[in-house]
């Protein structure tokens, strides 16, 4: 990693960043480096899998809230860390996440609670939950702060992410947590795409849809939970819903949802942290999802079925076909009739 | 005279405790709408995407000047709603995707634009970004009462306040005006349009002064408080079943008491029981969320009977 001031990096040429560039993609950054760009390349093929399920069954923004609500979890691990081991300076990545982990589970329970007992919208009890609970985590937070006078640093990185800062174990951690969902999803593909789409049709075929949607909430966590460091929790989301979404423009088909998703995620991840190996004060976070956001606008204008031009000219096409019919001399109404409606039901359709 | 305490809290907590009420208040009124309409994760995006709006407005002039930033704010947000909907309608995606893809999309623009351009270094720090900057609302109160309580005092206040003040004077005046065709075109459109109230019409000032609402009250507040006083406060409400015009007042209600109470239990309560102030922004949203787990709770036993 570059550690050199801005005004340093800025004095580089576009080619000097290019060698440099092509240094870090062909693995010559450093073991560090490495390791970090393996695992963040691993967890973007991981989450673009297991979003294409969220998006199916419409639950892209429960990740969002998991993720905002695992700021309480985190501030009051950090409390009770704290408390008993008073003086430690040291942050313990691994109790931060399990804390991370039991209140982003807690807050999904709880929308979905709120969901079954009131008649709320999804989509408001979600943003309740997301918004107090985050709001929980920075009041722990700041009690905190008050109480040990502790370094907050190692915490603002997991808010924003910062995979700069990241040790090797932590690295490691992320990509075996991220290999782990990757067999999972895999493994249990059919499943999750019985439950995804039908889930009476699931039941009536004897599959175990509630396990099966535990364990899609608990990959789901698990992605959550291995993107903290490196892209942070506020966009982490971005990692479960641009790709399948990308993906989505492109193809209908579950396979081809999966593989082409997987890989939009990947070469996201690989592209976005390589680029901030290489520029100072330019998260790795921030450009994943902005690399992913690229590929999602130009998907979104070029993609043969849905995107705006095929749309554009399928439009033209109808029009000057009306336009044809339109200018034919009128036949006897018995024929005109079915022929005239085929062609005006043509052109709303689409 | 004023006495000394009396002045401390004026100089130091009286602007913030204003500016968080009054846009608790009416960000509570006009988030009853977002819920009605299941539109409050819209809201969510945008107070979201008015991070990059932020940065631009401050990379293009290179300074704080309130103005510029305001008009890159106010842009950003309306871009995002404008590309939700055109994501939605164009790509055929679900909703509540489109809002994932757009709203990390802009805030990571954001992020971005604040690490890489210094602007961290001058005062966008991205910690103000979540909770704001209510502390830096300080006031020079006057000396005596009598000048303390003369009308002319109140344009004496922070600019922030001001503004907020007249957003929250003029939003529930534009919502009485438009009441009718407002409750026609969010419960029975067909019926809105057929009788002429121009339901799209009536509809969109209500977002654009929702959008305004949001950017006006980000700098003070931070993107998490607007979220959550958009959302709990409203869903508080719904609880409680009943008439619309009490369920709007009573979202209005629920945001404003979060506003004081959690301002108030942060800075004056917080000192003399752990000896130091929280975060007063990230107290009143967990306020308002405390005041929903209530609700909710009440409602589930009523329910029950």
């Amino acid at each position: 990693m570059i550690d050199t001031a801005t005004g340093s990096a800025a004095a580089l040429s576009p080619v000097e960043l290019a060698e440099k560039w092509f240094e870090v993609v062909s693995l010559g950054g450093g073991h560090n480096t490495n390791v970090v760009l393996a695992g963040v390349t691993l967890l973007g093929l991981a989450a673009g899998m297991v979003g294409v399920f969220s998006m199916l069954k419409k639950q892209s923004l429960v990740a969002d809230a998991f993720a905002h609500a695992s700021l309480a979890g985190v501030g009051a691990a950090f409390l009770l860390h704290g408390a008993f081991f008073a003086g430690g300076g040291r942050r313990n990545m691994a109790v931060l996440l399990l804390g991370a982990a039991l209140s982003g589970s807690l807050a999904v329970a709880a929308i979905s609670w709120l969901g079954r007992r009131t008649r709320l919208p999804a989509d408001t009890a979600t943003a309740a939950v997301s918004s107090a609970s985050f709001g929980l985590g920075i009041v722990l937070l700041s009690l905190a702060r008050r109480i040990s006078g502790a370094d907050q640093a190692g915490l603002d990185g997991l808010i924003f992410g910062s995979a700069a800062s990241m040790t090797r174990g932590d690295a490691q951690l992320m990509a075996a947590v991220a290999g782990i969902v990757l067999i999972a999803v895999l493994g249990a593909s059919a499943p999750l795409t019985a439950a995804a789409f039908n889930e009476r049709f699931a039941r009536v075929r004897g599959l175990p849809v509630g396990f099966i949607e535990a364990l899609l909430a608990a990959l789901v966590a698990a992605i959550t939970i291995a993107g903290l460091q490196a892209v942070g929790m506020l966009l982490v989301v971005a990692m479960l819903v641009i790709p399948p979404a990308t993906a989505r423009l492109w193809t209908r088909r579950v396979p081809g949802l999966l593989t082409l998703s997987g890989l939009l995620g990947a070469s996201a991840a690989f592209l976005g942290a390589s680029v901030s190996a290489i520029l100072p004060n330019a998260p790795a976070g921030a450009l994943i999802i902005l690399v992913s956001a690229a590929s999602f606008a130009i998907s979104l204008i070029a993609a043969p079925h849905r995107g705006l031009v095929a749309g554009l000219i399928r439009q033209r096409a109808v029009r000057h076909r009306a336009r044809a019919e339109a200018h034919r001399p009128p036949r006897p109404i018995a024929g005109t009739a079915p022929g005239t409606r085929a062609g005006t039901g043509g052109g709303t359709s689409t | 005279m004023i006495p000394d305490a009396l002045r401390t809290f004026l100089t130091l907590d009286f602007a913030p405790l204003l500016a968080v009420t009054l846009a608790a208040g009416t960000l509570g009124l006009l988030g009853s709408f977002l819920v009605l309409e299941r539109r409050a994760m819209i809201g969510d995006a945008m107070a979201h995407s008015v991070l990059p709006g932020l940065v631009a407005g401050f990379l293009i002039t290179g300074s704080r000047a309130p103005f510029p930033m305001f008009v890159g704010a106010l842009a950003a947000a309306g871009l995002a709603s404008a590309a939700i909907s055109f994501i939605t309608r164009y790509g055929r995606i679900d909703p509540s995707t489109a809002i994932g893809v757009v709203f990390t999309s802009l805030f990571a623009l954001g992020i971005l634009g604040v690490e890489a351009s210094g602007a961290r270094n001058v005062d966008l720090d991205l910690d103000c970004v979540l909770s704001g900057q209510l502390e830096l609302l300080y006031w020079r109160p006057p000396s005596t009462y009598a000048e303390l309580l003369s009308p002319a005092t109140v344009l004496t206040l922070p600019r922030e306040v001001l503004i907020l003040g007249a957003l929250a004077v003029l939003t529930p005046l534009l919502l009485a005006l438009v009441w009718k065709p407002l409750t026609a075109a969010t419960f029975d459109r067909t019926y809105a349009t057929t009788r002429g109230l121009r339901p799209t019409l009536v509809r969109s000032a209500v977002f654009a002064l929702t959008t305004v609402t949001i950017v006006a009250s980000f700098e003070a507040l931070g993107s998490i408080l607007v979220v959550a006083l958009l959302t709990c406060p409203a869903a508080a409400a719904r609880l409680r079943g009943g008439r619309l015009a009490g369920f709007v007042c009573m979202s209005a209600l629920f945001g404003a008491a979060s506003g004081v109470f959690g301002y108030l239990g942060a800075t004056q309560l917080a000192p003399t029981v752990i000896g130091g102030s929280i975060d007063a922004s990230g107290t009143v949203a967990s306020l308002s969320g405390l005041i929903l787990a209530v609700m909710a709770l009440r409602h589930r036993s009523r329910s029950a009977e």
